[in-house]
């Protein structure tokens, strides 16, 4: 699938500079390239071989899904389909599909967008600006960056129950909305940003929200792109929240929909599943960048 | 208009000269109301109910420490989720041990280096549900599963059943380390790219050179970047719920596996909340985790920057 090399980091293709190439002295004579030869073809072969394990979930999933049902029982198992078919990717188009993959898309961007805004206006101002209170919230928030998310399950569970909003799409986006995490990034981030460029906006008469879309947005793109990535493939994949909050079947998203609405034909599920997957890679590809920005910035690429 | 706006948040402070703004506050307003809401009053909720009875259909009554006690002395189901979580933590420092390894052979490579992290990083950017699906559907059929034919092929015991009591956990542990790797991978690359050429000149000199190299000069430099992805590996460890959760309802047909044998303490949280609507004694577990968890954390934004940032 992957056949032109599409590097992980704007830095990822240079060269070498490990304690391994330190190794590599001047070339002294043919037995030393010998050597050097049998030395890559070894680091190339264990390579391949792990990228092999790594990419046999993906290539499953594709050659499955265009298998009919009783060949993808068939061991052992058949790199090549004998009979290819579409039925199954017909039924990833299919309404039955269609309605969780909407609700998880909608879910999914609204939150992704709503995350970029409100954690971003946040550490813009804990990091631009002066006011009472600013080190007391910036601590807050700091220490609560501690706790697992589970421990708000429950109550969460109440508070929107509270608020009459079970069993509502608005539930699942408001209560990822915040992100503690996501306005250190940011903060972190907008420190950096020389003030002179912002008091020259402001002396020419800008408003501080022109300011902030203008002048602040545009130049702190990185981290808001992490912050979009990473909120985006947390809520695609957000089971937990769901489960509790969602019951309604038409209300279902992916997750919940491949847990408990799964197809009897394996095959069908397994389309679902790689539909599923479509979404989160092409972010992940189009964004390859702020990606790998991002696992420098936070110092993971988790996603919770 | 706005500029009109903006006057009018803005006072004189008393006789200072020195202009309050309320812009800040507004900027910071929406996300302050939402991590009130949603993060920072159920922290005390949840700490509150953990010391009540609640179970959402009779009012809650004060019991002190009846659910810690419970939990820690009485219950043998969280002693059980306690061993199975840490199998998950145990399990981190062997999965960033591959993570590093694989960092130095993709360093050593002098081209495809981009192509490489790329496939390698690839299961991470899946959706982790999906993966669950594909792997539910490898074990499922106990015994006749195609993972089982597949192990017997290559030599283990015929018959294997993953998706019984004894092998489900393996199984989950397993099937997310051979995969998962490739975020720590990404990360000890870059460590590797930083580390200061002059380090290898001057150790050449004192004959650091080859595997001595590498084991007096490049771990040493990569040592806080180890215990950084360990502790945040352990982290997320601690929390491990989608992969039983999806792998054992699809796989073994009941959630988290076969006789509990998946029961780990956040799904332990997650039943005792929702299918016993025991609230009060699930929050008492959630705040014995998060004491745990608080300690790592502590040690991690020590190392890092950022701890578990964005962990949400």
């Amino acid at each position: 699938m992957a056949n032109k090399p599409l590097p992980v980091g704007s830095e990822a293709t240079g060269p070498a500079k490990t304690a391994v190439a330190v190794r590599s002295r001047p070339p002294a004579g043919r037995k030393r390239l010998l050597r050097k030869g049998i030395r890559l073809t070894w680091l190339y072969a264990i390579a391949v071989g792990l990228a092999c394990l790594t990419a046999f979930p993906l290539v499953w999933l594709v050659i499955t899904i265009f298998k009919p049902t009783y060949e993808i029982f068939q061991y052992p198992p058949t790199l090549f389909a004998h009979v290819y078919t579409l039925a199954n990717l017909r039924y990833a188009i299919s309404a039955t599909f269609l309605g969780p993959f909407f609700n998880s898309l909608y879910i999914t961007v609204v939150t992704s967008i709503l995350q970029v805004l409100v954690n971003g206006l946040a550490g813009y101002a804990l990091a631009k600006h002066r006011f009472p209170g600013r080190t007391v919230i910036f601590y807050i928030l700091l220490s609560s960056m501690m706790v697992p998310f589970q421990i708000y399950l429950i109550p969460d569970f109440l508070i929107i129950k509270h608020l009459s909003l079970l069993d509502t799409r608005t539930a699942l986006i408001i209560t990822w909305v915040g992100s503690a995490g996501s306005v250190f990034l940011i903060r972190q981030y907008m420190l950096g940003l020389p003030d002179s460029t912002l008091e020259a906006a402001r002396l020419d008469g800008a408003s501080e929200w022109r300011t902030f879309f203008q002048i602040v947005v545009p130049m702190s793109t990185p981290v808001l792109g992490v912050v979009a990535i990473f909120s985006f493939f947390s809520q695609w994949n957000n089971l937990l929240m769901p489960l509790i909050l969602i019951h309604t079947q038409s209300k279902y998203t992916l997750p919940l929909f491949l847990v408990f609405s799964p197809s009897s034909n394996p095959a069908q599920n397994m389309a679902a599943a790689f539909v599923t997957s479509i979404p989160p890679l092409i972010v992940f590809l189009l964004l390859q960048r702020y990606f790998s920005q991002g696992i420098a910035l936070t110092g993971t690429g988790e996603q919770g | 208009m706005i500029a009109s706006q903006r006057k009018r948040l803005t006072l004189e402070l008393g006789g200072t000269g020195r202009k309050f703004s309320a812009l800040p506050y507004l900027f910071l307003l929406p996300m302050l109301v939402s991590f009130f809401v949603f993060n920072l009053v159920p922290v005390f909720w949840s700490f509150g109910l953990s010391f009540t009875n609640y179970n959402l259909i009779s009012p809650a009554h004060f019991v002190g420490l009846a659910n810690y006690r419970h939990a820690l002395l009485q219950s043998t189901l969280f002693w059980l989720a306690v061993r199975h979580t840490v199998w998950f933590v145990l399990a981190v420092p062997l999965g960033v041990t591959i993570s590093l390894s694989a960092a130095f052979l993709v360093n050593a490579l002098p081209w495809g280096q981009g192509l490489f992290r790329f496939i390698y990083y690839l299961p991470s950017a899946l959706s982790s549900i999906a993966m669950g699906v594909l792997w539910a559907f490898l074990i499922s059929f106990g015994s006749h599963s195609i993972l089982s034919q597949v192990m017997a092929d290559i030599g283990f015991p015929r018959g294997l059943n993953f998706t019984g009591p004894n092998l489900f956990l393996a199984f989950v542990l397993f099937s997310g380390m051979l995969v998962g790797w490739g975020p720590g991978m990404v990360i000890f690359s870059a460590g590797l790219r930083g580390i200061d050429q002059q380090i290898y000149d001057a150790g050449k000199l004192d004959g650091a050179t080859g595997l001595k190299a590498t084991w007096h000069l490049t771990l040493p430099q990569l040592r806080l970047t180890f215990m950084y992805v360990v502790i945040t590996g352990m982290i997320g460890a601690f929390q491990v719920f989608e992969s039983l959760f999806v792998i054992g309802s699809l796989g073994t047909g009941s959630q988290f596996g076969p006789l509990n044998s998946g029961l780990t303490l956040v799904p332990l949280i997650y039943e005792k909340a929702f299918s016993y609507l025991q609230f009060g004694y699930a929050s008492a577990i959630a705040f014995v985790m998060l004491a745990v968890i608080m300690v790592l954390t502590v040690i991690s934004m020590r190392l890092g920057q950022g701890g578990t940032a964005l962990g949400k």
